[in-house]
């Protein structure tokens, strides 16, 4: 691990939902991971949204498998 | 249940029953509704006639996904062969990001209260709530819906995605970005708000 102080930015709301999307398809650096922490210790609003977030791709992989059609044996 | 075999037509019930979702993934192959309905159409045949070898190891969808995947490489093929390709115009994102900036205040904040959603899991047992995710994904913008199934429901990864879309990461980023909030919401409104 090459200077492990990661750097810590206050985010907006809109910075945070950016990245709390891009989390799912890339890895965040450790500076935009702690900076999104931060800001999901005290913003509810955000905290919901990311939850919100996890279960659509919940969603999306159970729609893939076939959810939301009875899946019967043949 | 019984052990005799079903008939021809409870199958061919079942089977359609994933037409939807066939020709939605279909879609976000080929960018082509009609092409896509084609294609759908001959993997269904083709599921059909093939039906023994579908093993149950699998879920039904998953099985038909994987027939389906093999036509519209097939179809592919034959396009290509058939005329040369047509470079697509690129996607241009700004009407997504306008959209997305909507969504905030000029500070930064987002506009709207979110409300807690009362036990989301049960909703994953329920097919009229997998309908309405269908509607919402069909009222996304064409490029966001197909980018979004791409990643969610098929799960590829955004690299490939972009590369077969001909978009920049940070662009690929933002259509997926605003296909979520979008998504979000759509859900909300339809389904959890009245579930409480």
């Amino acid at each position: 691990m090459e200077n492990a102080v990661p750097e810590v930015i206050d985010l907006s709301c809109k910075e945070a939902a950016r990245l709390m999307s891009q989390r799912h398809d890339r890895t965040l650096t450790p500076g935009e991971t702690e900076s999104l922490k931060q800001h999901l210790y005290v913003c509810l609003n955000c905290t919901r949204f990311d939850r919100q977030l996890d279960f659509l791709r919940r969603l999306a992989q159970k729609y893939a498998a076939g959810g939301g059609v009875e899946d019967h044996p043949i | 249940m019984g052990d005799a075999p079903k008939s021809k037509d409870r199958l061919f019930l079942e089977i359609e029953s994933h037409r939807g979702y066939m020709v939605r993934f279909a879609t976000a192959k080929l960018r082509d509704a009609e092409q896509a309905e084609e294609v759908v159409q001959e993997a269904l045949l083709a599921a059909l006639d093939a039906v023994g070898g579908f093993a149950g190891q699998s879920t039904l969808r998953t099985w038909l996904t994987s027939i389906l995947k093999f036509k519209i490489v097939d179809f592919q093929r034959r396009v290509i062969s058939e005329r040369a390709h047509i470079a697509q115009a690129p996607d241009d994102d700004s009407a997504d990001t306008e959209w997305l900036d909507r969504q905030f205040d000029q500070t930064g904040h987002w506009k709207m209260q979110f409300s807690e959603w009362a036990n989301p899991d049960d909703a994953l047992q329920q097919q009229q709530f997998f309908a309405i995710f269908e509607s919402c994904m069909d009222k996304l913008p064409k490029t966001a819906s197909r980018v979004f199934f791409k990643r969610e429901v098929m799960g590829i990864e955004t690299e490939e995605i972009c590369k077969e879309e001909e978009i920049s990461s940070s662009n690929c980023w933002v259509i997926l970005h605003r296909a979520r909030v979008s998504l979000r919401e759509c859900l909300e409104r339809n389904w959890f708000q009245g579930a409480k």
